[in-house]
């Protein structure tokens, strides 16, 4: 007796996320499972460093073969500034080149889903997940940094405006990946081409992380301008605090008036005696000195800032990419 | 300014693909022009033309790939496509293909995605990169036959397949048509493929539709002419080819419609036309006609 098995032929309303879901993972598996592994491996690293500074009250442990748990925390905090590249680089910028390079493009919008159906599946279902992470990714970091900040004395080694520091806050974190996912996305639609849309990618990510974290972040807010004699650095606080937490934006000197003197040149030679270079410099009308910072306190509306900065460029390359694949419709 | 409408098809019940003016241009260049036909439901239509003549813009636009950008185009229920490349994902298997296919159509029939497959002794769990051209072709049209559409484009479908899988693939399509009673539009410059698969013509050249309509009624509307060497046909008629050769003249007519078909006798003998005369015969003409 033979038994043919005839399975019925499925008929549905719609393709639903589950689908999407389950070519999402089937395509992208070994990225997902990959930076997952590696993010969960930080994450538990530092939880552990954490709780054993808290338990013991020391940071002086052997972390490893990476040298003590101070070294350690260094080394981790570098990840979340750079999470936002990896993800840019090597799961956004490929998504759509790939695509199109191969030409799997044309297999995957002939069938019953549309290229912006595809699309918004893509990005949500990956664009979570890397959100997610890095979000994980900053809150570990940030407690394994405060751990060992709190058995410090003296000068903290890690310094609320520092960048280890303040851009490992989850929500400056999403905002990066956030921004490197869309901007990866927008590369790979206008270029096609992998390798070059992932070079692209790196290049613009790096530009812009560095221009808003170098250039701009400083001058967020204006900044506060502390001034005191010109001389007295000796026994001034203004520069050798430990406690000090803001940000230094810039220093200089002025006239009695308070207006600002740009360093006398002819003052930078040598001099026979001590008191030579300061005669030239009061010789050149500089009384005081200043210095501008950002107070500690201003370091959450910072990091709101530096979140919605990146937020809406994401959102911006997001509309780029959805206009550009409905333009490539009509191309 | 002109509108594009993507409808399903209504008015004329009995069309499967219709367009109407149908235009695309890439830039300044229109690839497309003023396409105007309408595939009747239940034919095997072959779209025929030289390379680059738009057949695969006309199929991009069909399947709604591409938008037009003038005139509209329509399909009677879903459509599947396998473009010229058949590209398939190279780190899925055929399984998983197939799989995909289950989870991105609202209609799948594995039995027969699989039966395909089996059909042309493809392995299910083999990576597609590893498979061979002819191979992944296979996988491709499992996945467009296993959507069960009902219209299927293929541009290209024999490119890469060796004379005998091109024969039991086009036996297999023509069974498939059957079976479920889809229309199947594939484009082609070979004109050889087409012997006895195709019923209907699409003809295109630089763009443009030269003709189209049934395959039978439009061979029969021609005929060749052999005769002794003469600068006109022996009968009434449009010359659509006309070759001298040796004291010899060979003559492809388009007879006059409504007219009995004329009879020809002394030195002169008539032929019918076969696709290959004919679309060889058109595509010439419209060559020659450029150059002029």
């Amino acid at each position: 007796m033979t038994v043919t098995m005839t399975t019925p032929v499925v008929r549905r309303t719609k393709v639903g996320w589950g689908d999407l879901l389950w070519l999402t993972w089937r395509q992208h598996r070994w990225l997902l499972g990959g930076l997952a592994a590696v993010v969960a491996l930080a994450v538990l690293s530092c939880l552990v460093m954490a709780w054993t500074v808290d338990s013991t009250g020391t940071s002086r442990h052997d972390f490893l073969f990476l040298g003590g748990f101070n070294g350690a925390t260094q080394l981790v905090s570098m990840l979340p500034m750079a999470f936002g590249g990896v993800i840019a680089v090597f799961w956004a910028a490929p998504l759509l080149a790939r695509e199109y390079e191969q030409k799997t493009n044309v297999v995957v919008w002939s069938q019953d889903v549309t290229p912006i159906r595809w699309l918004v599946g893509k990005v949500v279902l990956l664009g979570v997940p890397a959100v997610g992470l890095a979000a994980a990714l900053g809150s570990a970091v940030l407690t394994a940094q405060h751990a060992i900040n709190s058995t410090t004395e003296g000068y903290l080694p890690f310094r609320p405006f520092q960048a280890e520091s303040f851009e490992a806050a989850p929500l400056v974190q999403i905002g990066y990946a956030a921004f490197g996912f869309a901007l990866g996305l927008a590369a790979g639609a206008i270029t096609r081409r992998v390798v070059l849309s992932m070079g692209l990618t790196l290049g613009l990510y790096v530009v812009v992380r560095g221009v808003v974290g170098i250039l701009w972040r400083p001058y967020f807010q204006t900044p506060l301008r502390q001034m005191e004699p010109y001389g007295v650095r000796e026994n001034s606080t203004m520069w050798s605090d430990p406690d000090d937490l803001t940000m230094r934006v810039t220093s200089g000197y002025a006239d009695a008036a308070g207006n600002e003197i740009e360093f006398p040149r002819d003052c930078a030679r040598s001099y026979d005696t001590n008191d030579g270079f300061q005669n030239c410099v009061r010789d050149h009308g500089i009384v005081n000195t200043f210095r501008d910072y950002q107070p500690a306190d201003r370091l959450v509306s910072f990091q709101l800032f530096e979140f919605a900065v990146f937020g809406l460029l994401a959102a911006g390359l997001l509309a780029l990419t959805y206009v550009w694949v409905r333009r490539a419709h009509r191309a | 300014m002109t509108t594009t409408v993507t409808e399903p098809v209504e008015d004329t019940a009995a069309a499967a693909v219709h367009a109407q003016a149908l235009g695309k241009r890439y830039r300044n260049k229109w690839a497309l022009r003023e396409c105007t036909f309408d595939l009747p439901a239940g034919r095997v239509a072959a779209l025929v033309g030289a390379n680059g003549a738009g057949k695969t813009t006309l199929m991009s636009v069909l399947a709604g790939l591409l938008d037009a950008d003038e005139g509209s185009a329509g399909t009677s229920g879903r459509v599947a496509f396998v473009s010229q490349e058949k590209p398939v994902y190279r780190h899925f298997t055929a399984a998983d293909m197939l799989r995909l296919g289950a989870h991105l159509n609202v209609v799948w029939d594995q039995a027969r995605a699989v039966r395909w497959l089996d059909r042309f002794e493809i392995p299910l769990d083999k990576a597609c990169g590893k498979l061979s051209g002819g191979q992944q072709a296979q996988v491709a049209f499992a996945l467009a036959i296993g959507s069960r559409p009902t219209v299927l484009m293929l541009d290209e479908p024999l490119a890469n397949l060796d004379p005998l899988a091109r024969r039991e693939v086009t036996a297999e399509l023509l069974g498939e048509v059957e079976e479920t009673g889809m229309t199947v539009l594939l484009s082609t410059h070979v004109v050889a493929e087409l012997g006895g698969v195709a019923d209907y013509l699409l003809l295109l050249a630089h763009g443009r539709l030269l003709a189209g309509g049934d395959l039978d009624e439009l061979l029969a509307r021609h005929v060749t002419y052999l005769g002794p060497r003469s600068d006109t046909p022996p009968a009434l008629g449009e010359v659509v080819e006309a070759r001298h050769r040796g004291n010899q003249s060979t003559f492809l007519v388009k007879l006059p419609e409504g007219q009995p078909r004329p009879v020809v006798a002394g030195q002169w003998t008539e032929r019918p036309v076969t696709l290959e005369d004919y679309v060889l015969a058109q595509l010439a003409a419209t060559r020659k006609g450029l150059g002029a």
